[in-house]
């Protein structure tokens, strides 16, 4: 036992990154249980799918506008008040709509508004603490520290929505939204146990736009940190915005339009969380290059399968390995560009993979659902699949390829 | 429990800043990153301020009998609310 929890979670010895990591993982399971009780609470009152759907871009929309803002802001200020600011606010959104709720007076406006309060302290949220994760843990354990944050993360899709379900249907909103309230003043508690976070001095006199774009010159010097970025933006646009294929995939290939999207999506959910934490597993930069290698492979052929799959079970199981490498490949990518940032430039760094990776998922999401009407979403799985198992059959052939999967040391580059 | 470490490399305050080039490729660069969430968000944002009209338009089509695409209102406004998956 002492053995798996030095193996699996070597980075919560550390009392700052166990403080840090507690309080995403009551956060996010807060987050998402709001979510399902926001979507339950329009769909009774207003019976309409498209403001569920309102109050979801609501909540994710902010990713695609706040992370260029608050990456600055997290290597000017102490990330630790930036994240307790976060948390706070969403103590107080969701506080209000339990008191709404309570009293009888909530309308469907203010739950869309609540959400869009609720995405933007998400989104301020999510790229701080990965770069105060980077922070608080020894170079060595980073994948591990990286890999467990990303673990609270898909593992509250799961926990998240199971705590509220039960209540949303035998006691309604208000009990729904008291669990989020606790859990966000739990995670606002371990969120002020952090201790303060140095702050960088550096470009505090320039413009946030001047910071920013030195942020992007920042990435763009450095050839690994640039390509594992472009090859994390190939997996997003390839492999990762498939949600909006797999309604149509689901119905047409499937023959399982009732229960086939939620399924499938509880495959890729369930493998991302499994995923996750075997990742958090691997310490040396040999292992994590080999895994990476692999989990963008199988990232690349689990969508060709899923494609090729005609029965509900096989589909499912083709979901698990998807969302499992799909995970892991995000999550060691990310740990990749963090372990070479310095401390000056890692809210910036966060901040550009949040904003850059959300953006192409965003789009090409879009682009997905409207191309599937015109080739069908098995075409279009299968292809993207294979286009991404040759983009890391191609990104492998140069030196800083093989520097981004750890077959070469990396080259240092001066700040 | 073990304290947090700090990071062993030299304060980053003390390394001189670099000045930002904009070469062809830098350029391309911040395109690749910026112009993906750009997108997603003039798609939706031009979907829902347009949505409206093409909604009346199909409706008033619907109820004369016409067919949905002979709606009078133009091409791409039809083709931006379809592209948006919550319009």
């Amino acid at each position: 036992m002492r053995g798996l929890f030095q193996r699996f979670g070597a980075a919560l010895v550390y009392v700052d990154f166990r403080n840090l990591w507690m309080a995403n993982a009551l956060a996010q399971a807060a987050a998402w249980a709001m979510i399902v009780t926001r979507g339950w609470i329009i769909y009774r009152d207003a019976e309409s799918s498209f403001l569920v759907g309102v109050a979801t871009f609501a909540a994710l929309g902010p990713m695609l506008v706040v992370p260029p803002i608050i990456g600055v802001l997290a290597d000017r200020l102490d990330r630790r008040t930036m994240l307790m600011t976060a948390y706070a606010v969403e103590l107080t959104q969701s506080s209000a709509l339990l008191l709404l709720a309570s009293f009888g007076l909530l309308e469907v406006w203010m739950v869309v508004l609540a959400a869009l309060v609720s995405g933007v302290a998400r989104a301020t949220a999510l790229p701080t603490s990965q770069a105060t994760a980077a922070t608080l843990v020894p170079p060595d354990r980073l994948l591990n520290a990286l890999s467990l944050n990303a673990s609270t993360q898909h593992g509250s899709k799961l926990f998240g929505p199971a705590l509220v379900t039960p209540l949303l249907a035998l006691f309604g909103a208000p009990a729904a939204f008291g669990v989020a309230v606790a859990l966000y003043a739990l995670a606002l508690y371990r969120m002020s146990r952090l201790s303060p976070q140095r702050v960088a001095q550096v470009g505090e006199r320039q413009s946030f736009v001047a910071n920013f774009v030195s942020g992007l010159s920042y990435v763009y010097s450095r050839p690994v940190m640039r390509l594992m970025l472009i090859v994390l933006i190939f997996h997003c646009g390839f492999t990762m915005a498939f949600e909006s294929l797999l309604p149509s995939f689901s119905a047409e290939r499937l023959n399982a339009a009732d229960e086939g999207f939620g399924s499938l999506m509880m495959g890729v959910g369930a493998g991302a969380f499994v995923a996750s934490i075997f990742v958090s597993g691997l310490h040396t930069e040999r292992a994590r290059g080999d895994a990476l290698i692999i989990a963008g492979i199988m990232s690349g052929l689990g969508q060709v399968l899923l494609a090729l799959t005609t029965s509900l079970v096989f589909a499912m199981g083709a979901a698990v390995i998807m969302g499992g490498a799909q995970a892991a490949f995000m999550t060691m990518g990310q740990a990749v560009t963090q372990s070479l940032a310095v401390d000056e430039y890692r809210g910036r760094v966060a901040s550009i993979n949040s904003f850059s990776l959300g953006g192409m998922m965003a789009t090409m999401n879009l682009f997905n659902g409207t191309l599937a009407e015109q080739y069908g979403a098995q075409s279009l799985l299968l292809i993207h699949g294979l286009i991404f198992v040759a983009v890391i059959a191609i990104t492998f052939i140069p030196a800083t390829g093989r520097q981004v999967y750890g077959r070469e040391p990396v080259a240092q580059v001066a700040a | 429990m073990t304290e947090a470490p700090r990071d062993p490399r030299p304060p980053e305050s003390a390394e001189p800043a670099q000045p930002v080039e904009f070469t062809r490729g830098f350029i391309a660069f911040i395109g690749a990153m910026v112009v993906p969430a750009v997108l997603a968000l003039a798609i939706f944002l031009g979907a829902w301020a347009v949505s409206g009209e093409v909604y009346a338009a199909e409706a008033a089509a619907e109820e004369t009998g016409a067919a949905e695409e002979n709606a009078e209102v133009a091409g791409w406004k039809q083709s931006l609310v379809g592209i948006c998956p919550i319009h």
